[in-house]
Order: C-alpha cells, then structure tokens, then sequence
C-alpha cells in the first residue's frame, strides 16, 4: 500500500508537505501530532487462536492492545498508537497476530521511500 | 581430569589469532547463520523475569561494546552499570514525574495541563521546526504514556547499563555510542537475555541527586541506556518489516531504486 517494488523514484517530501502544520487531535489519552490521512499501525489477532495470555498487552510499547474477553485480544478505541514493531507478533506463542498495516504519516513528517510489509527475506 | 575453565580462570582470547571457524559466504537461498539471526529476531524486550543477570555475563556484553568501532578509535563513551533494584525504582519514578511535567506543558489533552489548547498548539508549531524529532508523534505519544502509566521505563529490569557520550569525542561520538550499544545489545540477546533502548533516561540528567549518583559529569553527557535481563516468555522471533527503496548504481552505469 506504501509504494510498490518497481518504483522509478524515490518520492521526497516536497516543499507543500514541509510547509503543512501538524494538527492536534481531540483524542482521549495521549495526543499526538499527526496530519490527516496519516495511519497508525494494525495489527489482526486471530480470535480462534488466542489463548488469552495477555502477553501481547504486556509487550505492547504503544498500550494499543487490551482484552475484549477471556480469550480475544483487540485495539484499543478508535485511536490506536500502535507504531507496527511486531513486539506482539513475535511473543505470540500461537502464532495468533499478524501485522497488516504499517506506520505511514502524511505532511511534515511523512513516511517516504518504503516499500511493502516484508519478513527478512533470504537471497 | 581438566576442569572447564571459570570466569576466574578463563585466559583473555589470543591476541592476533583469528576466528575459530573459518568464514565463508554462503549458497545463495541457504538459512540465516547465526549472526543473521540475532540481528533479525531481536526484539526490544519489556517485560523481564524478577531474576538478576549474573555478573560474569554484564562484563561479557560490556566486552562487546568496548570492542565496538569508533571514529579515530576514540570510543567516546562511558557505561554505568545500575544493578540496584532500589535505585532503578527512584529512578523510574523520576523519569515518570518528568514525562508528567513535559506532558502537562505541551500535551493540552492530558489531565491536569498547565497550558490552554491555544499555547499548547503555539509551541508544537514553533517546536515541530526548531527539535523536530523530539516533536515526532510517536515519541509524544511514548511520552504521554509513560506519563499516564501505560508504557514503563525499564521494564522491571535487573540490569540497566547506562550509555554516556563524551562530549570531546571526535566525528560523531554519538554514532559510535549507538553502535557499541547495538554491539552489547545483540550480545544480550545472543545469550538468551533481552534488551530495551530506553533513551526517556535522560531525564536523569536534570537531577543534581542522580547526576551525582550515575557518575554523569563534564564532559560525559547522558545520552540513552539499556535495560538488560531474562525475558518472559520467547519475545525474539521474525517479524515483517516495510521494504526499504534503496538506489543501485550499477557497474554499468544503469541506476535504479529496488526494495
């Protein structure tokens, strides 16, 4: 979704993104500086392979992940900070969550030059 | 009868002999070696066993970053190594009281800001130009965290090896500091340990109590640290990345970006 393997060149931020302000967001919790149609990671868990361990909400840096019941782990709110490190994805014992989106912001400090979600890739 | 050599006994490694497995490169597809794969499964580790790290493995990892490259070989750095639980709780606490304070001047949103929206909005426009990354939404988002509670410090870690770059340094001092720690990092990691950048401990700096206590002095400036110790659970493993456009100029000339 962010860029593609065949792109000719590297897309810099150009002089109107630099000059666009960031906005405050009206959120509960912490605020953040972002601009709009910028994107926060997302993770997916697996409800049927979810032990309910709660080693994902430990692990989490962003406290994106609480428990919606015994046995199901979700995001938080509509807000989510989660910055897509896979901290969660690797405790998993299960193998239950998966990483489907990553950070990507827009204006001032908007993500350039990255490609696809990729694990390491052997050559 | 030979006794395996002991922390005590072992010999200092052979000055000027090489590795002891010959290198060579591998077939093409072949699985990660070992070193790859520390690399790749390392994961930044907060949630520790309430067991220490024995100290012959501290100085094995901080071997590894006294032998880190630096520019001119200057190493201009310094480590402290805190293994005090009681200590590493006073400084948590101080590192939470700061983040509280920078929250409630900058972050209009948190409970209890000293500043209106207006002012608040004021300085993270001037702020976002003169420290963008101290503005980036992401480490505001860390620091409104750790304010409220929700992200911690070091984690319940036994060991926190303190980073300090000394100002003097030549180059770029902190460049060679990122990258003894890095060295000690995946040290830790290949020993079954877990490690966490923590660089929030700077606020340490702003106490004459801790600078004192740390060591942190002219021309040593406190600049990141490490928590160290045993990990709940298996937290290191492969994860999916972004692909990263990176330009090739070939040997004939032809350019292109591949990720």
């Amino acid at each position: 979704m962010n860029g593609d393997a065949t792109v000719a060149r590297p897309r810099y931020l150009r002089f109107r993104e630099l000059l666009r302000m960031p906005r405050v967001l009206d959120r509960p919790g912490p605020s953040q500086l972002v601009v709009d149609g910028s994107t926060m990671g997302r993770v997916e868990v697996d409800a049927d392979a979810c032990t309910g361990c709660r080693m994902c909400v430990r692990v989490c840096p962003a406290a994106t992940l609480e428990m919606a019941g015994e046995h199901d782990v979700r995001m938080v709110g509509d807000f989510a900070a989660c910055i897509a490190c896979g901290d969660c994805v690797a405790v998993c014992a299960p193998d239950a969550i998966a990483i489907t989106r990553p950070l990507r912001y827009e204006g001032f400090y908007k993500t350039i030059g990255r490609g696809p979600l990729s694990a390491p890739r052997l050559f | 009868v030979t006794t395996p050599p002991t922390a005590e006994t072992a010999a200092p490694a052979a000055v000027g002999t090489g590795p002891t497995v010959r290198r060579r490169p591998p077939e093409p597809g072949a699985p990660h070696n070992p070193v790859e794969e520390v690399i790749l499964t390392r994961r930044s580790v907060r949630n520790f066993r309430d067991r220490p790290v024995p100290e012959y493995l501290v100085r094995r990892i901080l071997e590894a970053g006294r032998f880190a490259p630096s520019a001119g070989n200057n190493q201009s750095w310094r480590f402290v190594v805190v293994r005090d639980p009681r200590l590493i709780a006073e400084m948590t606490v101080h590192v939470q009281t700061w983040a509280q304070r920078l929250s409630k001047l900058i972050d209009p949103t948190y409970p209890g800001a000293w500043v209106p929206r207006w002012w608040a909005r004021l300085l993270q426009r001037l702020f976002v130009r003169l420290v963008p990354a101290s503005m980036h939404p992401t480490g505001l988002a860390g620091l409104g965290q750790l304010a409220l509670g929700e992200l911690g410090v070091w984690h319940g870690a036994p060991t926190v090896i303190m980073l300090l770059s000394d100002t003097r340094g030549t180059g770029k001092p902190l460049l060679d500091l990122g990258i003894a720690g890095q060295n000690m990092s995946l040290t830790a990691h290949s020993m079954g340990l877990g490690s966490c950048w923590v660089s929030f401990a700077m606020f340490l700096q702003l106490s004459p109590r801790f600078r004192r206590e740390l060591g942190i002095a002219r021309p040593y400036k406190l600049i990141t640290s490490l928590a160290i110790g045993w990990p709940v659970g298996q937290p290191d493993g492969y994860v999916e990345r972004e692909t990263q456009e990176v330009l090739w100029i070939e040997d004939d000339g032809t350019r292109g970006v591949r990720t």
